[in-house]
Order: structure tokens, then C-alpha cells, then sequence
């Protein structure tokens, strides 16, 4: 027998298969109603889960499913944590000094900083913070509650980065910032002059120490308009002078915080007054400082000496 | 995959809906990646075309199969059932929407009596051709019940192999299609079913 052929006997057989009776109409009418019927559903349940679908384009249901558990479970803890995170710092943003959300207030403020790159944004931040310190100061003050050394020690820090700041600019943006550091400073010692005044006979330590420190920063933003050249030389002197010692306030635990100081370069075309470089002139042509945050905050850890400024040990 | 090959695997479409060869080839390409692209977005027009294409052909096979109608429904209803499940899971055919039809009915077919002993067909009233004599239908309402059990017992390929050959008429290129092997293996597949075959149903006419 060949392979594709059949003896008789068996062909008459397997033809007797072929009768097939005529299929019933009415079956064929339910049959496909049933079919288009599926269908129907079926798309709608494909069109619920068309991003799962995108997601695993590949995986069958039953592949997916056990695929789908864990990551919504990691969706799921990554949305609590950086919510929750959000979230904490978002309501620490309202928070004064004695509360425990003050903290993350400094910390949000530290990061935003650590992570900003334009010095002109820089500038700008710092002066925001010092206001929201001002600001501090006189919802304490108003309380009756004792103001930390910390918020002094952070306003300062902050006004003196943006004095820095602005020295590190060309001669022309550096007169603009000033300028603009000088209009806040002055609204800043405005109101520490109103805070006194409601008290004259027993001032609060920390409002003095702050307006002092104020006036010295209105007083060197203000030479800015009249002595460009020499000015940054002053205020790297004057930010180095204003080094907050570490202080005695309860609370801070840790003796007060320490500035760093670290240099950065600076364009060869910015140098001080006398057309030498800040330092002796040995070193490379650094004569600013930039104060940057370090591990503790921006302006809290161990002093680095500044190449240039000859007086890197000091506290 | 050249149009004319479709045009031959396509036969039994074409047979069973009597076409024209024009009219048969204006249906082909309704069968090739665009009716397919168009049947995997649920669309109600290109679905109802292919069950009205395709459920006659295989209800056919199911019913030389089984010689039941309520289950040759049932297998069509399950064949297309599973096609659109195919879908839906963004898996099914891509280019041959009739082989991969057949083989899910067969598959079905082959499952189903897997899972059952083959029981006798009895004589359908509707299905009785009234030329006959009684004497004569019921010899071969045995005859073909005998057979078909005989097909059963044949490997699933095999029993494939016969039941596209000798009762649906494909041409060996167009079974091998649709079973996913070379013609060599489906002419091998062949030889050995008629040898099985004949060996059981000479036994059985022993036996009888």
C-alpha cells in the first residue's frame, strides 16, 4: 500500500464518514450570538486592563498575576515612604524652633540648597530663609517663648552665603544683589527694631544679637554701591570675622554649630582691589569663600581651610 | 507566505462555501495579518465574518469525528471560544487563522475522549437518509462507529493526519500547515495511521 492511498474496502469506509447531516440553523444563529457575545465582554475586560496589557505586552493573565503581586507591593511601600516623606516635610515647613518638626524644616532647607546650581537661585533662597528665620524670631517673641541660639546662628549663616554669593558675581550682578540684599536686610532690621522697641527695658539676647548682626550686613551691602573692587575682600574678612563661636543655647546639644568653609575658585578676572589675588599671592587665584553644606547642614561642620585666606583655623 | 499557498490551504473554505476562485480570493485576504489585526480589537463585523467563514468547515470535522451534532456544536462553540481567549491574551494566530482553528478543534476532539470512553453513536432520526433501508443504515451507523473508534485509538497526529486527508481532502503541504511539521513527517504520520487503521478494523471484522 502506497502512503496516500487507500484500498477500496477502506475507502468506502472513511466515505461513509463524510455524510455529514446539515447543521441546524437555529444552532448556528445561537453559536454565533454566543461567540459575538463573549467577545464583547471580552473587550470590555481588555480595555479595563489596557496599562497592565502596555506594562507586560508578552505575559499571558496567569503569568502576570503572580508578576503584578510584588510590584504593587513595592508601588505600594514606595508610595508610603516618599508620601509619607512628603508629607512630613511639607507640614515641618510651618514649624518653629521648639517643636520637633524644626528639624526637618532645616533639613528640606539644607537639601534644597545642596541641590540648587545657579548662584543667582542660591542667593535667592538664602534671603527667603532668612526671612522665614525673622519670622521665627517674632512668632517666639510674640509667645513668649525663649528664641534658640540656632535660629541667630542659621539667620547669619544665611545672610552671609548670600553676601558670598553675590561677591562671587562680575562687578555688575554683584552690585544688583547687594542691592537686593540690603532692601531685605533693611525690612529684616526694621522689624528686629520694632521687636526691641516693644521692650525696651529688657531686650531678648538673641533679637539684640541679630540686629547687631543685621546692621553689620546692611552696613557691608550698602558699601557695595561705592567700593566694588574692594568690597569682597571686606565681606570675605567681615564673614569670617562673624564666625559664630559655638554657642551655649539649650537644646542644640552639640556646643552649637561651626561654619565650613571650603574656597572655590574664582575667575581669574575677579580679584580684589589692588589687582593681586586675595591671599599673598602664592597660591592660585581663589579670593572668595563659599561657605557649602557639609554633613551636619550647609553651614554646620569642621572648618576647611581656605586656600588663600590665611586664616583657615579659625573657629 | 505567497498568496497562492493561502489560496490551497484555504480549500475547504472554499469548498464548503462554494465560491468562485475571484470570490474565494476576495475572502483570502480578508483571512491574511489584516482580518486577524482587525479580530484582535473585538471588532463585531470582522468576528461575525470569521465565525461565518469557518464554524461550517469545522463542524463538519468535528462531526466526522464524533458522530454526534450536539457535541460537534459544542466543539465549535469551544474552538472560537478559545480563539477569542487567544486574543484577549494577546496571543493566537498571526497568519493562518484556519489551521490554527483546526488544530484547537482537534485538540478539543482528542482531549475529549481522552478524558471519556468512546461510547456508540445511535442512530439520529434527523440525520437517517430516508433511501435507505433500516437493515442498511444501521450497518452502517456500526460501520462508522467502529471506525471512528478505530481512529481514536491512533495517536492524535495520526488521527489528525487521516481525518484531514481522507475526510476533509487537504493536500499533505496544507495538513503540514496546520500540524506544524514537514510533509516528510506528515507522509510518515500517514503510512503509519492506514497500517494501524486497517490492522484494527481488520481485527474488528474477525472478532464480528
Amino acid at each position: 500500500m502506497r502512503n496516500d492511498e487507500l484500498d477500496s474496502n477502506m475507502e468506502n469506509k472513511l466515505d461513509n464518514l463524510k455524510q455529514v447531516p446539515e447543521r441546524d440553523p437555529q444552532a448556528i444563529v445561537r453559536g454565533k450570538a454566543n461567540f459575538l457575545r463573549q467577545a464583547v465582554s471580552l473587550k470590555a475586560d481588555q480595555r479595563q486592563s489596557g496599562w497592565i496589557n502596555n506594562l507586560f505586552p508578552t505575559l499571558s493573565t496567569k503569568e502576570r498575576l503572580p508578576m503584578l503581586k510584588p510590584i504593587m507591593a513595592v508601588i505600594l511601600v514606595i508610595t508610603i515612604l516618599f508620601g509619607g516623606t512628603a508629607g512630613t516635610v511639607y507640614a515641618a515647613q510651618g514649624s518653629l524652633p521648639d517643636q520637633p518638626l524644626y528639624q526637618v524644616k532645616t533639613w528640606s532647607e539644607d537639601l534644597l540648597l545642596l541641590v540648587t546650581r545657579s548662584p543667582q537661585t542660591q542667593l535667592e533662597q538664602n534671603l527667603n530663609f532668612a526671612d522665614r528665620r525673622i519670622l521665627e524670631i517674632a512668632t517666639l517673641h510674640a509667645a513668649d517663648t525663649p528664641i534658640p541660639q540656632q535660629v541667630q546662628t542659621r539667620l547669619q549663616a544665611e545672610l552671609n552665603q548670600a553676601l558670598n554669593l553675590a561677591a562671587g558675581m562680575d562687578d555688575q550682578h554683584m552690585i544688583m544683589e547687594l542691592q537686593r540684599i540690603r532692601l531685605r536686610v533693611e525690612a529684616q532690621l526694621q522689624m528686629m527694631t520694632k521687636l526691641m522697641a516693644g521692650d525696651p527695658d529688657s531686650p531678648d539676647p538673641v533679637i539684640a544679637m541679630v540686629r547687631t548682626s543685621l546692621q553689620q550686613q546692611l552696613q557691608l551691602s550698602a558699601q557695595g554701591k561705592t567700593d566694588v573692587q574692594g568690597i569682597r575682600k571686606q565681606i570675605q574678612n567681615q564673614i569670617q570675622n562673624n564666625d559664630p563661636v559655638p554657642s551655649q543655647s539649650p537644646g542644640s546639644g552639640q556646643g552649637g554649630p561651626n561654619y565650613s568653609h571650603t574656597t572655590t575658585p574664582m575667575p581669574s578676572g575677579q580679584q580684589n582691589g589692588n589687582g593681586s589675588s586675595s591671599d599673598d599671592g602664592n597660591g592660585p587665584n581663589y579670593n572668595y569663600l563659599t561657605i557649602t553644606p557639609m554633613q551636619n547642614g550647609p553651614y554646620y561642620g569642621q572648618q576647611t581651610p581656605a586656600p588663600g585666606s590665611g586664616n583657615g583655623n579659625k573657629p | 507566505m505567497p498568496f497562492c499557498d493561502i489560496w490551497k490551504i484555504d480549500k475547504i473554505t472554499r469548498i464548503s462555501f462554494k465560491l468562485s476562485a475571484s470570490q474565494y480570493m476576495e475572502r483570502i485576504v480578508t483571512t491574511d495579518k489584516e482580518i486577524l489585526k482587525l479580530a484582535r480589537q473585538f471588532d463585531p463585523a470582522t468576528l461575525a465574518n470569521i465565525y461565518d467563514i469557518f464554524s461550517p468547515g469545522l463542524y463538519r470535522y468535528a462531526m466526522r469525528l464524533t458522530g454526534d451534532q450536539d457535541m460537534a456544536e459544542e466543539c465549535v462553540a469551544e474552538t472560537f471560544s478559545r480563539l477569542l481567549q487567544a486574543f484577549s491574551a494577546r496571543k493566537g494566530p498571526q497568519d493562518f487563522l484556519q489551521a490554527y482553528l483546526f488544530r484547537i478543534a482537534h485538540n478539543w476532539i482528542v482531549d475529549y475522549y481522552r478524558k471519556k470512553t468512546f461510547e456508540p453513536d445511535f442512530l439520529d432520526e434527523k440525520q437517517a437518509d430516508k433511501r435507505l433501508s433500516p437493515e442498511e443504515l444501521t450497518g452502517i451507523t456500526l460501520q462508522n462507529h467502529h471506525l471512528r473508534k478505530a481512529l481514536h485509538t491512533l495517536t492524535p497526529d495520526q488521527q489528525q493526519v487521516v481525518a484531514l486527508k481522507y475526510l476533509e481532502g487537504l493536500e499533505n503541504m496544507e495538513i503540514a500547515r496546520i500540524l506544524k511539521k514537514p510533509v516528510g513527517a506528515i507522509k510518515s504520520l500517514q503510512h503509519r495511521a492506514l497500517i494501524n487503521l486497517k490492522k484494527l478494523l481488520d481485527q474488528k471484522d474477525v472478532s464480528s
